[in-house]
């Protein structure tokens, strides 16, 4: 059973013809090559398919497509404006938050959302904010601090 | 400007802040077919029958590959003892019965499901101390006894030793198995730059994530038949490895279906593929009787290990190698008796993971050496500095550390100050009052490790580097060539710094070309914590011979360099000795722990972490290293609890297998960066990426004990595992009390 | 992922209309947490528990979605609604704050933002060998625990009986406490059900955990005010901070009178194939001072318990978070 499903993804429509079952995270790969967004466990429990819908923090491995046609979907490819990183962006790099990058789409969205809704989280506010998102490499310190650096900006 | 000691960006940070990162299953190239493997999903049986008929004529498949289109079937990076694709005899629950390549991913795997297999179960061999007895069941041909490997070590006289000691400490300890869970699952894309022919100069791409590009090169070659000039391995982004990716896993059979199909072919794994599909940190059951005498000075040390290796030899040979070598501690003992066994049998394979079998023996040496300093009523601190090695100390091999200092003294003293382990006494045992009603125990615990910088035992270490310089008057660009993985630790970065460095120029006009075996000769493996040392020292060569051709005016100046390291010997078949290894890093932890009694929670809530490592090429790429392997360790020691059910995995998902989250983490995580030079390393670095991992269980296990009085001499400490030492202890006080 | 149709549900009719059009082939979506990726992607199933063909997406039902309070104190709350929205409304939090602790407590912030309470409750069990492939057991039809055999420290120390699983629902346990009600609809209209006989163990019916008929849903949950001096606590103990499953969880809900237990609740999870009510323990604490006799009345859990080969451990679990919980609560 395909459909025609009409998303908009980084304030940009899109229109794919997709079968049904196929979920956003395998939409946003393999149909649209928005491949930022990583796969690790598609069963909804690593948190590095992490994508915003509406300005919240969801895992795009469990969602299925048609359920949020015509909602803001937001990946790591528009976390930038424009060329000018964003200041979680910098501070993720700069702290080397990110050691293999895997997690750190998924980290910095729900990052983003947390600031965009709490400007000035504390360090227990961040980690439960984060607590979704598993990270292999770094052990979470140089995350955590990148989000408080991020957040001071 | 110096490059190096200077915490510089990494160079991948931009790509992966920003999604760019192309990762292995982010590649898609166009009339790309999809392969989906057929595992065995069980651990011990043979192949009745095996009918793809049906498979083949699903919609969408391209073919359907079987053992018979393997030409050369086998492979292994220790010995080539196991299939790749398997003929008759199943022998693990992750062995590969067949591949099913089809348009997209879908048709693959409804095809892969319509293949027929019948098989006879055979009963799984699983307990490996059952597996050496005489008259088991054997594993697999190729170790009549079930038996991979076994090394022992003899120095001194232990009868002797432990009859001059005033305390014995005798335990039986049991390290448990541990999933890598890099959150990149095992992926990648083969293709044909034509149509292939064997006998053609044609050339068969593999992009894949692994450890090391010209192992992989030589294992797909060999067991496809071809030249290894028909074989071209790049890595693009890698989403961790941990050792996890050292062997094959979907290398040689993308390769296989590519040439045979002259399509490029795509296969990304599952979670539940990987965590069955690759090697696991192999568990050991550590047998140990040590001696020492009133003073606290180590006189005997007699030790067994028994490490599960699975059905296959893999690295098992080399990693108990290390764990002989390792159970010691880092620690001169004059009279020491080691028998070290690797055992077949048909559980998941074991591996590379991280330290090496250092942290199962080093979990071992160091629970004995807190057990003795417990008897003899001293400081755990204390105790260590009496016994460390130091410079002109007798390893257990009989033979002296190489690279000058031997700075264990300096890393325990250190390690202990920065932690404040002499004031701990004051706050020592406290019932905490942290939430209403809660009781918990607060304990403080230490530990310290050694662990080999590069291959060891008789492999003569290199690496290769091509360093050229552009410009006129003055160098414009610089274009580095080497093969090391970027699997995320940041090598990439601590060689273009270390090439920036020996050139004189700016991190900004270093161009890496790295990790594609068709632009790099051999720069050896991302493991063993060899790579800013042995491709350091690659980099540093080449970077200096073209300097030198610059400063002679050719232009461009181009100068390749391979660096071969000192020679070291393997163990001697009856006494073990040898000159093991090249170098060593050191390390020394304290940490501090909050045990809730009630409801067997363990949580750390502090460590202290102080790392030697010669020289600090990136020191926020070191402190990186340190953060991250305390909570791989951390994990290894109290949640990850990696269970099978005779050979059936049964924590095949990130919800079983418990790695840890943000909430799970300390508090805080101190890297106390020390700098005494090995002679040998570039610019006097050591490596340093697995040291961190090794001492943390130990020091937890102590620190437990220390909150509790009970000694766990096996982990992961769950609550189940806690609840039932507590009980114990309560019951054994209470029959004490009579 | 296993292939399916979808359809969207705009009213609880049409749902319910939709069920019974297509018979057990059809499983109502709210979220997908589970279904999506536990059945759809996972290879759970068996001639008990068949992968099924349609799903009905519910979560656009507007009627299912959203938080009301009563003009008699009691809360209603549609089986559509996120845990997030449930765990962020001071509504909910000055009133029944076990429930929002519970609902706070599962999984991981991103699975609460898009799961739903219905699909919480409603869940399927995370038995490791009902979720392992090569463990034909009783609830997907086959004949046999393996639990009572494996490795059982994860399972059932109450009432299991053939199967041994343990209710996965955090918010379902505190919805127990709270002597909350289920509203179901089905073809011949709607039909309120207590908490209190919702659930039902493997000796009911093995292959399924609760009364919904394969044409019903489960539309909202009402909860009644609490009686004045009355407290809750949570606390739920899991291996991980986070995407774990408790290993025990307690929900109190507590009237006193002069530091005495006049009425309540004690519901455990992680301990039985339902959320278990440890009337034992409640009926030892009545008209008791709470302080003086919650530790002898949480022991009495060892007379209902009986614990399998390895999880004897869990019972003294369940004993100590029994008395630290029922002493947060006051």
């Amino acid at each position: 059973m395909k459909q025609i499903l009409r998303l908009r993804i980084n304030n940009q429509n899109y229109e794919v013809y997709a079968p049904i079952h196929k979920t956003l995270l395998e939409i946003l790969r393999e149909d649209l090559n928005l491949t930022g967004t990583k796969h690790g466990c598609e069963l909804g429990e690593c948190g590095t398919c992490t994508v915003l819908i509406d300005g919240e923090p969801v895992l795009s491995c469990l969602i299925l497509p048609v359920a949020v046609q015509g909602r803001a979907i937001t990946t790591i490819e528009g976390m930038a404006d424009g060329i000018m990183p964003h200041p979680l962006q910098t501070a993720f790099a700069e702290l080397g938050a990110a050691q293999c990058g895997y997690c750190t789409p998924g980290m910095l969205l729900t990052s983003k959302a947390l600031l965009d809704q709490n400007p000035q989280p504390t360090r227990d506010e961040i980690k439960h904010a984060l607590a979704g998102n598993l990270c292999r490499c770094t052990g979470y310190t140089k995350i955590y601090e990148a989000v408080e650096q991020a957040s001071k900006t | 400007m110096p490059q190096l000691g200077q915490s510089l960006t990494r160079l991948d940070a931009r790509a992966k802040v920003t999604g760019d990162a192309q990762y292995p299953g982010d590649i898609n190239l166009p009339g790309q077919l999809w392969m989906k493997v057929l595992f065995a999903r069980r651990p011990h049986a043979r192949i009745k029958r095996l009918d793809t008929a049906q498979a083949e004529r699903a919609p969408g498949v391209a073919r359907v590959f079987t053992a018979r289109d393997v030409p050369v079937n086998e492979f292994g990076l220790g010995a080539k003892d196991a299939p790749v694709l398997v003929a008759d005899k199943v022998r693990w629950v992750g062995e590969k019965i067949a591949l099913v390549v089809a348009e997209t991913e879908a048709q693959a795997e409804y095809a892969r499901d319509l293949i027929a297999v019948e098989y006879d179960d055979l009963p799984a061999i699983i307990d490996p101390r059952d597996a050496m007895k005489p008259g088991s069941a054997q594993v697999h041909p190729a170790y009549p006894g079930n038996v991979i490997k076994h090394i022992p070590i003899r120095k001194g006289d232990v009868a002797q030793g432990f009859a001059q000691s005033d305390v014995i400490v005798e335990s039986e300890y049991h390290t448990p198995a541990q999933e890598h869970a890099y959150l990149q699952p095992e992926a990648g894309i083969a293709y044909t730059e034509s149509a292939f022919s064997i006998d053609d100069e044609n050339r068969v791409t593999v992009i894949v994530a692994g450890q090391w590009t010209h192992e992989d090169q030589e294992q797909i070659a060999h067991a496809l038949g071809l030249r290894l000039d028909q074989v071209r391995v790049i890595y693009p982004a890698i989403g961790g490895a941990f050792g996890g990716r050292e062997d094959m896993s979907v290398q040689i059979i993308l390769a296989l279906a590519a040439i045979k199909l002259n399509r490029p072919v795509k296969i990304i794994w599952s979670r539940e593929e990987s965590i069955i599909g690759h090697h696991k940190r192999h568990p050991m059951w550590l047998k140990s009787k040590w001696g020492a005498t009133r003073d606290g000075k180590i006189i005997a040390a007699q030790v067994e290990i028994i490490s599960d290796a699975g059905p296959y030899t893999t690295t098992s040979t080399k990693v108990l190698g290390n764990a002989a070598f390792g159970v010691v501690g880092p620690y001169e003992v004059p009279n020491v008796q080691v028998d070290a066994y690797t055992i077949a049998t048909n559980n998941i394979v074991s591996g590379a993971f991280r330290g090496f079998g250092g942290p199962q023996a080093h979990f071992q040496a160091e629970t004995q050496m807190n057990k003795l300093a417990e008897k003899l009523g001293m400081d755990p601190v204390e105790i260590r500095l009496k016994n460390v090695l130091r410079e002109g100390s007798l390893l257990s091999t009989q033979t002296p550390l190489p690279g000058g200092k031997v700075s264990l003294p300096q890393i325990v003293e250190k390690c202990a100050d920065e932690f404040g382990w002499s004031q701990k006494s004051k706050i020592e045992n406290i019932v905490l009052s942290v939430a209403k009603d809660r009781k918990s125990k607060i304990g403080y615990g230490f530990a310290c490790a050694l662990k080999n910088i590069g291959f060891s035992f008789g492999y003569q270490e290199n690496a290769w580097a091509k360093v050229e310089l552009h410009g006129a008057a003055e160098i414009d660009q610089v274009i580095v060539y080497h093969a090391a993985a970027e699997v995320g630790q940041g090598t990439h970065t601590a060689l273009a710094q270390m090439a920036a460095n020996a050139l004189g120029v700016p991190l900004e006009k270093i161009e890496l070309r790295a990790s594609d075996t068709a632009t790099s000769e051999n720069s050896g493996s991302v493991s063993a914590s060899r790579m800013t040392y042995i491709g350091g020292n690659a980099i540093k060569g080449a970077s200096e011979r073209a300097l030198k051709k610059w400063n002679d005016e050719e232009r461009p100046a181009i100068a390749e360099y391979k660096y071969l390291a000192p020679k070291t010997t393997n163990y001697d078949p009856e006494t073990g000795k040898a000159t093991p290894n090249i170098a060593y890093g050191y390390v020394a932890q304290a940490v501090e722990v909050e045990v809730d009694t009630e409801t067997g929670h363990v949580r750390v809530a502090r460590v202290t972490c102080a790392d030697d490592v010669g020289h600090a090429i990136n020191p926020r790429l070191i402190e990186g290293q340190i953060e991250g392997a305390v909570i791989q360790a951390q994990g290894w020691t109290i949640q990850e609890n990696f269970q099978s059910k005779n050979g059936n995995v049964l924590t095949p998902h990130l919800s079983t297998y418990l790695i840890p989250g943000i909430l799970d983490v300390p508090d805080r995580v101190d890297s106390v960066i020390l700098e005494f030079p090995d002679y040998n390393g570039p610019w006097g670095a050591r490596g340093m990426a697995e040291m961190p991992f090794i001492p943390l269980a130990p020091a937890i296990i102590a620190a437990v004990h220390d909150a509790t009085g009970v000694w766990f001499d096996e982990f992961p400490l769950t609550p189940w595992k806690v609840l039932e030492g507590l009980k114990k202890k309560l019951d054994a006080d209470r029959f004490a009390r009579g | 992922m296993k292939s399916f149709e979808l359809h969207d549900a705009g009213t609880v009719q049409e749902a319910v209309a939709l069920l019974n059009k297509f018979g057990p082939s059809a499983k109502i979506v709210a979220g997908g947490s589970d279904l999506v990726t536990g059945v759809m992607k996972d290879w759970v199933h068996g001639k008990g528990m068949p992968i099924p063909e349609k799903l009905i997406d519910v979560t656009a039902i507007p009627e299912m979605i959203g938080i009301t309070i009563a003009a008699n104190g009691g809360a209603t709350i549609g089986a559509a609604t996120t845990l997030t929205s449930i765990t962020e409304s001071k509504d909910l939090d000055q009133k029944w704050a076990v429930l929002t602790q519970s609902a706070a407590s599962v999984a991981s912030p991103l699975i609460r933002n898009f799961g739903t309470l219905g699909g919480n409750i409603n869940q399927r069990p995370r038995c490791w060998f009902l979720r392992g492939e090569h463990f034909d057991c009783y609830k997907k039809g086959g004949d046999f625990c393996f639990a009572v055999t494996g490795d059982n420290r994860y399972h059932a120390i109450i009432g299991g009986e053939l199967c041994y699983i343990v209710h996965p629902s955090d918010v379902a346990t505190s919805l127990l406490a709270l002597n909350a009600s289920a509203n179901i609809a089905g073809p011949s209209g709607t039909r309120a059900v207590a908490f209190d006989s919702y659930f039902t163990g493997p000796r009911e019916d093995v292959l399924r955990e609760n009364v919904l008929k394969h044409d019903e849903l489960m539309v909202n949950v009402t909860i009644p005010a609490l009686a004045p001096n009355t407290k809750t606590a949570w606390s739920k103990l899991k291996d991980r901070q986070v995407y774990d499953f408790a290993l025990v969880s307690v929900a109190v809900v507590v009237t006193q009178e002069n530091g005495a237990w006049r009425d309540g609740r004690i519901v455990l999870g992680g301990v039985a194939p339902v959320p278990y009510r440890a009337k034992v323990i409640e009926q030892a604490l009545v008209g008791k001072n709470i302080k003086d006799t919650i530790k002898a009345a949480a022991s009495t859990l060892k007379t209902v318990a009986r614990p399998m080969s390895l999880n004897a451990y869990k019972v003294d679990l369940a004993i100590n978070l029994i008395e630290r919980t029922v002493l947060n609560a006051l």
